[in-house]
């Protein structure tokens, strides 16, 4: 087992290398001018003292763009790995922490009332503007994850007890329908129908202070629509794979025993060929990692709801490039995590399953 | 009594696939040659496709939608970029201001004055939006073309990318994992390290990334979708590689790879000949469901301004409408503009959905019914 996590942690180090190689990569051949020179543009143009363009050229040399791309990606992942991210163009964050202001002779200033002046501390670190944007991203996500399984699962195990009924052929027609669903098509749907023409649900952000509820509840009441959008979108694709689970199981032979022995039809469904279906569930959790925190580009978008989403839409979209090169990493990272996850579950929930120093099959 | 029908088939099944010939029912006096039908595997599962009530739907879906695109714009009257709607005629009046010095007469001396004309333009056409009519039976867009005819064209635009997409990424899919699941040992290793590291890459921001670099290349409009192709399937291939290399090993062990073993055929040959037409009814069923897949990122892309270009029509490009200064507007009071397109998209992901999974069943020797 140990022997199994440290092969799959060094062949994870080798892909997360893969993924920075190729993300680098399209960064860099790119034409014209490369993003900090594009960023700086205008204020180069206006230089006189060459601050501007000695400040752009220790900008350049972070991310390595004043070398040949070879030598440049070793210099950018040398800078990663020492927790160098860079900073981002667009977004800046309170950090939450205050900062003492002190005189050009380090005495505190104050005051009237001779309290020392404090200034909020904001940041534009990549890394923690991923950190504070998640958090509302990943709440949603949690949101909208739980209520999936909470539908799809019964759902799966009612199509696949009801197999080519009636029940089957509806679930199976809504599934389909949820899973070819378009985000930002059904998103746009939902505002128009439900904000615009009835006006039940508010049409952008997640506050509203004239709305005259509780905090609390204008929150939820923000959130309808996007985890409608989260949740219809990704039913089908789990309730489709509950149903052939369970259907794998219900051939059992097991199961035909359990049937043998006189076992009410509940008791051989739930108790012995659900728990069963719960097995391979636990590869879920591989695809489940990034869509948590990586948040939901377009609907968050849609919503202009204020997460790592919507952030990862403007930063692609403004040119923000430190910020696009972090937030693809996460995201690769989180895909690497999640996958290692759920092999090792795997193993831990099925006790037939061994995991071996071997290579996968 | 569908379940008698059932009963048969089951049979029916069981036996093809051991001898290919099929008794049918024997009746009294009729001789064997009568009797006998001939049901290839191809028929088996034809005929299980065609019998799942989903998978015809979804048939007939897709063929109307290939109807609506291809054979559409020949008997539309209006073109893909024809601007028809109701328009007005309008001049541009730029205001300019200059200030010259001239002689004052009364005081003798130069005076700085401010003169203010106008420049008015040529008289331009501008469209309106417009609702349904018979003339136009979606109305017309922000720009007056034609809003059926846009979704026809936009059709053909996302069945034909979809359709190369999917086939370019299944041929390179079936290359790398044949030669991994083969020959296995270092091939397989370098194949399928490099296959999860294109599955660990985040799809959207990385597709954003590479069709946005087609804009600083400065990619003509007219070849900017084959580019987008390109992109498509280098991020898109590795999930095919990696369920045939699947496929492949368990293929491998077979006897009947042993028997070819044997009788000394060249390795090409037991891959393309052997291996290959074995896995592919998996591979026919990734496709199809893969192809609603590439339609749905590729209208994603044109939706977010950086899939297929305007002038040209896509049904992205036609819901993107309803964002962006103007977009309020049309999403409000416009919705025959920007809701026809986004049903086009579910139907046609949908079509495939149901297709796909029809033939999984169909191709599947387990799921009897």
């Amino acid at each position: 087992m140990l022997k199994y996590i440290v092969k799959r942690l060094s062949l994870s180090v080798l892909i997360l290398f893969g993924v920075s190689v190729i993300i680098y990569g399209l960064i860099r051949i790119k034409p014209g001018l490369d993003f900090i020179e594009a960023k700086y543009y205008s204020q180069l143009q206006q230089d006189s003292t060459g601050e501007v363009r000695k400040m752009v050229e220790r900008q350049r040399e972070i991310y390595g763009l004043t070398s040949p791309i070879l030598q440049g990606y070793f210099k950018w992942l040398s800078n990663i790995l020492q927790g160098e991210w860079g900073n981002s163009f667009i977004f800046t964050i309170n950090t939450g922490e205050l900062e003492y202001l002190v005189d050009a002779n380090g005495q505190p200033i104050l005051d009237g009332q001779g309290n020392q002046l404090t200034r909020a501390v904001s940041s534009s670190n990549v890394l923690d503007i991923i950190a504070t944007k998640s958090q509302i991203s990943f709440i949603i996500a949690l949101i909208a994850t739980v209520f999936q399984f909470l539908i799809a699962i019964p759902l799966g195990v009612i199509s696949a007890t009801k197999q080519y009924g009636i029940v089957d052929y509806t679930v199976a027609i809504l599934a389909m329908t949820g899973i070819s669903l378009p985000s930002f098509f059904f998103g746009a749907f939902l505002l128009r129908l439900f904000s615009i023409q009835l006006g039940w649900f508010p049409y952008a952000g997640l506050t509203d202070p004239n709305s005259g509820l509780p905090p609390f509840w204008d929150k939820v009441h923000h959130l309808v629509l996007p985890l409608t959008v989260l949740i219809i979108l990704s039913i089908g694709g789990l309730m489709r794979y509950t149903r052939t689970n369970m259907l794998e199981v219900m051939n059992a032979d097991y199961i035909r025993t359990a049937r043998a022995k006189g076992l009410s039809e509940h008791k051989v469904i739930y108790r012995h060929a659900f728990r069963n279906t719960l097995i391979p569930l636990v590869t879920i959790f591989a695809g489940i990692l990034p869509s948590l925190f990586g948040g939901a580009m377009i609907t968050e978008t849609i919503f202009s709801i204020d997460g790592i989403g919507k952030a990862a839409y403007k930063a692609v979209t403004q040119g923000d490039i430190p910020f696009v090169m972090a937030y693809n990493l996460f995201l690769a990272l989180l895909t690497v995590i999640g996958t290692l996850l759920s092999d090792i579950m795997y193993a831990v929930v099925d006790p037939r399953v061994k995991l071996t120093g071997g290579t996968r099959g | 009594m569908d379940n008698q029908r059932d009963d048969k088939e089951m049979l029916k099944n069981v036996e093809s696939v051991q001898g290919e010939a099929v008794c049918e029912t024997p009746n009294k006096e009729v001789s064997l040659a009568d009797s006998v039908k001939i049901v290839s595997p191809g028929q088996m599962v034809l005929r299980r496709f065609f019998r799942s009530k989903l998978s015809l739907l979804g048939l007939v879906m897709l063929v109307s939608l290939f109807l609506f695109s291809f054979l559409g714009p020949v008997l539309s009257k209006w073109g893909e970029v024809e601007a028809t709607g109701d328009f007005k005629w309008v001049t541009s009046i730029l205001p300019h201001q200059i200030t010259v010095q001239e002689l004052n007469e009364e005081t003798g001396l130069m005076e700085n004055v401010t003169y203010i004309f106008y420049e008015v333009s040529d008289p331009y056409k501008v469209y309106s939006k417009t609702y349904p009519s018979w003339t136009h039976w979606l109305g017309t867009d922000q720009y007056g073309y034609d809003v059926v005819t846009r979704l026809m064209y936009g059709g053909r635009v996302s069945l034909a990318l979809g359709f190369i997409v999917i086939f370019a990424e299944i041929l390179i899919g079936i290359f790398m994992g044949a030669l991994a699941g083969y020959f296995g040992g270092w091939v397989d290793q370098v194949i399928m390290r490099v296959v999860d590291i294109f599955n660990c890459l985040p799809g959207m921001p990385i597709l954003m990334l590479a069709s946005s670099l087609l804009d600083s290349w400065g990619i003509p409009a007219r070849v900017r979708i084959f580019y987008l192709m390109g992109i498509l399937t280098f991020f898109g291939w590795s999930g095919a590689a990696r369920m045939v290399r699947g496929q492949i090993l368990g293929l491998r062990e077979q006897e009947f790879m042993v028997a070819a073993e044997a009788t000394g055929l060249s390795t090409k040959r037991k891959i393309f000949k052997h291996l290959i037409p074995n896995v592919m009814p998996q591979i026919i069923v990734s496709a199809t469901l893969g192809l609603g897949g590439v339609i749905l990122s590729e209208s994603t892309l044109s939706y977010l301004g950086i899939g297929i270009p305007f002038p040209y029509a896509a049904w992205g490009t036609m819901i993107s409408s309803t964002s962006g200064a103007n977009g309020r507007d049309i999403l409000q009071n416009y919705p025959n503009i920007w809701v026809p397109a986004g049903i086009c998209i579910v139907f046609a992901v949908l079509a495939f959905n149901f297709i796909g999974d029809g033939l999984r069943d169909a191709f599947d020797p387990k799921m009897r019914r």
